[in-house]
């Protein structure tokens, strides 16, 4: 297991030797650590631990590392058109994101608060690099620099949580963090720190009011990269956050449940309704990956008895739908010389009927419109939050998401609408055969979980 | 033996879906033998299947699927075999079978031929469903197929605009009844959980539990079901209008078998309707007054099938009084009997118009007896029957109706006698009137006239012997005694599936009553004799029309003109209230006004995303400070 993890590193960093390997070994790599999970899934009775119990590979963790895995995979191939095959940038690219995904898979596994703090570092600092990444663009440049100065701050104050919980507690385990919790006899000194990591989380994940420098850094970073912020990222700072929760607090107090609650009304109500207004659809993206998070947030608020598999599938989903408009919208503003308002998809259907047929499944998924998965998605947070009886929150999810219908539909609408003397566009036969499958999957996925009521994890 | 009858309504279904699908290429002789002959094979299963319920078997629930099951709430599509639902089909597919032959002949130059014959089928099918439906719900998915398939034969002309408005306006005053239907059914079922005829009335527990006001609801709500189809006040506008479909249909549907399904469905319920009282009542003076009314319009009226219209509107009136008054078996035998000659008449009158070239109006025709033998001779033969000449079919049920009506209250009983006389005289009219005298057409229509083919001429043939002797099924006491023969053997036969009446009249009264309403009869038709045959009178041409009595009638009491004023130009314009005011103005208002908050909202919401870092910052540590003092 972490044999593999280690290979996919070592390779990566190693490759600067031979770059035009670099993309099939990456993918390798990548099935290898898939296939691993798959093997080593249900195997172990008891979960097996690594680094001296450190990290901890149960079912949860493997869960996560196939998603990891999956939505990586998909974002190299879709992406790998993107760079030179002989240029150096690409290969660094290629180890950092290497990296970041390696602090996903520590996310997904930690067992102790120092390799939480850990993973998200590993997460986080290859991001700084990558978000400054088009070194030429100083929009790219004022990203990097913003989400470093703004990720410091969160980190530090996660750091913080970290160190009162262990002042209170004498220890780093979340088991033993978790049996202190369960007396209900636990210090102020406690519940601080447990609320100065949500804030840390909630920063990393991008929920308000720590959001803001979630739209400029997605729009400053080349696609490619907001692509793989929105997607893995945020699936693996979820996949933390929600087993700390779980594990450590599983019956977090009232105020906490509170402070969470919150936080995802104004998520919701902010990111939803300033989408209305965007004219960049890059910009309107990433609201839209902000409201996601709202949903998200869902899962973790209600991890004391809301399973670990509705959070999976809706983090692999949305990645999917994600990652495809992204790709798209990165494919079409390229060609129009940058331009990425609602005026440069017009007639899209026209010039690459595969383009906009995946993007408007994805849009549609997004906006949460049966047969797709986004739907069940959305469909398990509503079903979560009714079973804990959070019924304004319910009704607030609903409205929003009839907004962000609206500026999806916007989107499609403009990519159906016909123009005059529109070239064809042309994609890659790799891409065009990216977009169909993550489409095929959106609709595939919905039937497969709705016939299987989902995997027990 | 039951399980046979899923045969029956399946041959129709066969037909229609055959012709629709494939008939495509096939020569009209043959659609018109298919269409006919999966009539006749449901009609020899339909024997079968009468003979095993005459010799006294059970009644039986056939279940052919699993249909609706909703939590506590179950459906099975499942076909009740009763003497009530046994003797329904013989006489729907037989007579269906007959109308269906004839329609060969009368819609042979028809370019829509096979499409016509398939509606037919459909039909068939959908009648079938009603009657062998072994709950409500079954029961209405019949009702409303028969609903569609009147709508579509009515319509069947839908290049001329009056046909499509006469389809229409039967189809929404339809509606308008099946309401009633079901807002009668969710009652029964909210207050039994069934609407099962099992449960409801064969074991007859399940309905005594409710409270007599609820019941009286329930009965007067499927009331209003019935008469929506079967077109009683107010609900009766749309039956004269649908004359428009072609003539066969105005036969199968509109006179012997889909307008008598409100009849089916309160003597199917006659447990409900047999202890309630008020729901009873209601329905023989709805049933009277739609008789008279009826009755009298059709006096003044120079359409020949509009006189038959009105005169099985007041028909249907008088075979509700029967209901009313608790005499369910003689309503179903009127029914019958009504069955053979109205749809005699009709297809009689069809083969008048055949002849004539189209025309339907009595005023041009005249001495047509010479040019068109059978059709005079059985016609006649339908009129006698109609009026209620001793030993004709419909002497016997009206007499049996009239007899009722004797015993429960002399009001109606009076009223009644009018009708049977104002019946008599308006037929004999029609019927002098269209074979009698000179001819009146043109002269090009006088060179066309010609005996219809045989197609349609022994279907007449065979329905004129049934309005001969289709009486003898019910014959009263007196004359049965006399004769010999089997007296009151339809009630017998009915007597498991439906609420018996205790009659105790003498058989000195019993022979009164019917002397009387032979007196009637014959002094009726001799009175038109005089007028229209020995003084040759002729019926007045529109702007002749002086006394307003005569106005009234001849304008069917403006009954669409009331119903013009009091309902449709309010809610015309109340929908033009709606349409340019609360919709653009109100509703588009507050839509559009949602919209522009939220973009509004969104343009505040932006201005925080100015950019600056150190706002940024700021805020992350306001709402941190925010977030620890809440604690």
């Amino acid at each position: 297991m972490i044999i593999s993890l280690l290979g996919i590193v070592i390779l990566a960093v190693d490759l600067i030797k031979m770059r035009k390997l670099v993309l099939p070994v990456t993918i390798a790599g990548l099935i290898a650590l898939l296939g691993s999970c798959i093997m080593d899934w249900g195997h172990h009775e008891v979960p097996f631990a690594q680094y001296g119990g450190m990290l901890l590979f149960d079912n949860y963790a493997l869960g996560f590392t196939m998603v990891f895995s999956v939505l990586a995979i998909f974002w190299f191939l879709m992406t790998s058109d993107q760079y030179e095959p002989t240029s150096s940038k690409k290969t660094d690219l290629y180890a950092l994101s290497i990296f970041s995904i390696c602090g996903a898979v520590v996310l997904s596994s930690y067992s102790s608060m120092v390799m939480l703090f850990l993973g998200v570092e590993i997460l986080s600092i290859p991001l700084y690099v990558l978000a400054a990444s088009d070194r030429k663009n100083i929009l790219s440049n004022e990203a990097g620099f913003k989400y470093f100065f703004l990720g410091s701050l969160a980190s530090a104050v996660m750091l913080f949580g970290i160190a009162l919980i262990y002042g209170a507690t004498g220890t780093f385990d979340l088991q033993t963090i978790a049996t202190t919790f369960a007396t209900g006899n636990y210090s102020g000194l406690m519940l601080t720190g447990c609320i100065l990591i949500l804030t840390g989380f909630a920063f990393k994940v991008s929920v308000a009011p720590f959001h803001l420098w979630a739209p400029d850094v997605y729009q400053g970073a080349p696609t490619t990269i907001t692509a793989f912020m929105a997607t893995i990222v945020k699936a693996a700072a979820f996949a933390g956050m929600y087993r700390l929760f779980a594990t450590s607090f599983p019956n977090h107090p009232q105020v906490v449940t509170s402070i969470m609650a919150v936080m995802i009304a104004l998520t919701l109500i902010l990111s939803n309704i300033t989408a209305v207004t965007q004219t960049s659809s890059k910009r309107l993206l990433a609201y839209s990956s902000l409201s996601h998070a709202g949903y998200m947030l869902g899962f973790v608020m209600m991890s004391g008895n809301a399973p670990a598999k509705y959070l999976m599938f809706y983090t692999l989903t949305y990645g999917i739908a994600s990652m495809t408009s992204f790709s798209i919208l990165q494919h079409v503003s390229s060609i129009q010389g940058g331009d990425d308002s609602r005026e440069a998809f017009k007639g899209l259907v026209k010039r690459n009927p595969v383009m906009a047929g995946a993007m408007t499944v994805s849009l549609l998924s997004m906006a949460g419109i049966p047969p797709l998965s986004g739907f069940l998605g959305k469909y398990y947070a509503i079903t979560q939050l009714l079973s804990g009886d959070y019924l304004a929150l319910v009704i607030i999810m609903i409205l929003t998401s009839a907004i962000a219908a609206y500026y999806y539909l916007r989107l499609i609408a403009a990519m159906f609408t016909p123009i005059e003397n529109a070239g064809r566009i042309m994609t890659g036969g790799l891409q065009r055969g990216m977009y169909i499958v993550l489409t095929l999957l959106l609709l595939v996925t919905f039937f497969a979980a709705s016939l299987l009521e989902l995997i027990e994890v | 033996m039951e399980k046979l009858v899923t045969l029956v309504p399946l041959f129709p279904l066969a037909g229609f879906l055959y012709i629709i699908f494939f008939g495509k290429g096939f020569s009209k002789g043959f659609i018109g033998t298919l269409a006919s002959s999966t009539i006749l094979l449901s009609f020899i299963v339909s024997v079968l299947v009468f003979t095993t319920q005459m010799h006294g078997a059970h009644p039986a629930v056939v279940k052919v699927f699993d249909w609706i099951t909703a939590g506590s709430f179950k459906v099975d599509f499942s076909f009740l075999v009763d003497p009530l639902s046994s003797i329904y089909l013989l006489f729907i597919t037989g007579v269906g079978f007959l109308i269906h032959v004839y329609s060969t002949g009368y819609m042979h130059d028809d370019e829509g031929f096979s499409r016509f014959m398939a509606y037919l089928n459909l039909f068939v099918f959908f009648m079938l469903i009603l009657v062998l439906g072994d709950s409500y719900v079954t029961m209405f998915v019949g009702w409303e197929g028969v609903g569609v398939c009147s709508f579509m034969l009515i319509g069947f002309w839908y290049k001329d605009m009056k046909n499509n408005d006469a389809a229409k306006k039967a189809f929404i005053v339809n509606r308008i009844g099946d309401l009633g239907l079901i807002i009668g059914m969710c009652l029964l079922f909210a207050y039994t959980g069934t609407l099962k005829f099992d449960d409801l009335f064969i074991s007859g527990s399940d309905i005594s539990g409710i409270p007599g006001g609820v019941a009286t609801a329930i009965g007067i709500s499927l009331f209003i079901g019935a008469m929506g189809k079967s077109a009683q006040i107010p609900l009766h506008t749309w039956l004269p209008d649908a004359m428009a479909g072609p003539t066969p249909v105005s036969a199968l549907i509109h006179a012997a078998t889909m307008v008598t399904a409100g009849i089916y469905m309160v003597a199917r319920s006659s447990e409900l309707y047999a202890f309630n009282e008020v729901a009873s009542q209601v329905i023989v003076w709805a049933g009277i007054l739609t008789s008279i009314l009826g009755a009298t319009i059709a006096l003044t009226q120079n359409d020949i099938k509009k006189v038959l219209a009105y005169s099985t509107v007041s028909q249907l009136g008088l075979m509700f009084v029967a209901l009313g008054m608790g005499a369910y078996s003689t309503a179903v035998f009127h029914v019958i009997t009504h069955a053979f000659f109205k749809a005699l008449l009709f297809l009689g009158s069809g083969s008048v118009i055949h002849g004539m070239g189209g025309e339907q109006d009595i005023r041009r025709m005249g001495g047509l007896k010479k040019h068109m033998p059978v059709t005079h001779l059985t016609f006649l033969i339908g009129t006698i029957a109609i009026a209620g000449v001793f030993p004709f079919a419909g002497f016997f049920s009206k007499d049996q109706i009239v007899a009722v009506a004797f015993e429960e209250n002399k009001i109606v009983f009076i009223l009644s006698l009018i009708v049977s006389a104002c019946t008599a005289f308006y037929m004999f009219r029609l019927y002098f009137l269209t074979f009698h005298g000179k001819f009146r057409g043109t002269h090009e229509q006088e060179h066309h006239l010609h005996e219809s083919p045989k197609s349609m001429t022994i279907p007449l043939v065979i329905l004129a012997a049934l309005s001969v002797v289709g009486g003898f099924i019910g014959l009263p006491h007196a004359v049965g005694e006399e004769m010999g023969m089997h007296w009151h053997w339809l009630d017998h036969f009915l007597q498991d599936a439906v609420v018996m009446p205790s009659m105790h009249m003498t058989m000195g009264t019993e022979l009164l009553l019917m002397v009387i309403a032979t007196v009637v009869a014959l002094s009726s038709i001799a009175y038109a004799w005089s007028i229209y045959k020995k003084r040759g009178v002729l019926a007045d041409e529109d702007k002749d029309m002086k006394s307003s009595a005569q106005k009234l009638l001849y304008n069917k009491y403006w009954i669409d003109e009331i119903y013009d004023t009091i309902i449709r130009k309010p809610v015309d314009r109340i929908s033009d209230f709606f349409g340019k005011f609360m919709e653009p103005k109100l509703i588009d208002g507050l839509v559009e006004g949602t919209g522009s908050l939220t973009k509004a909202t969104g343009g505040i919401f932006r201005m925080l995303q100015s950019g600056s870092l150190s706002l940024y910052i700021f805020v992350f540590i306001i709402g941190l400070i925010a977030i620890l003092l809440s604690l």
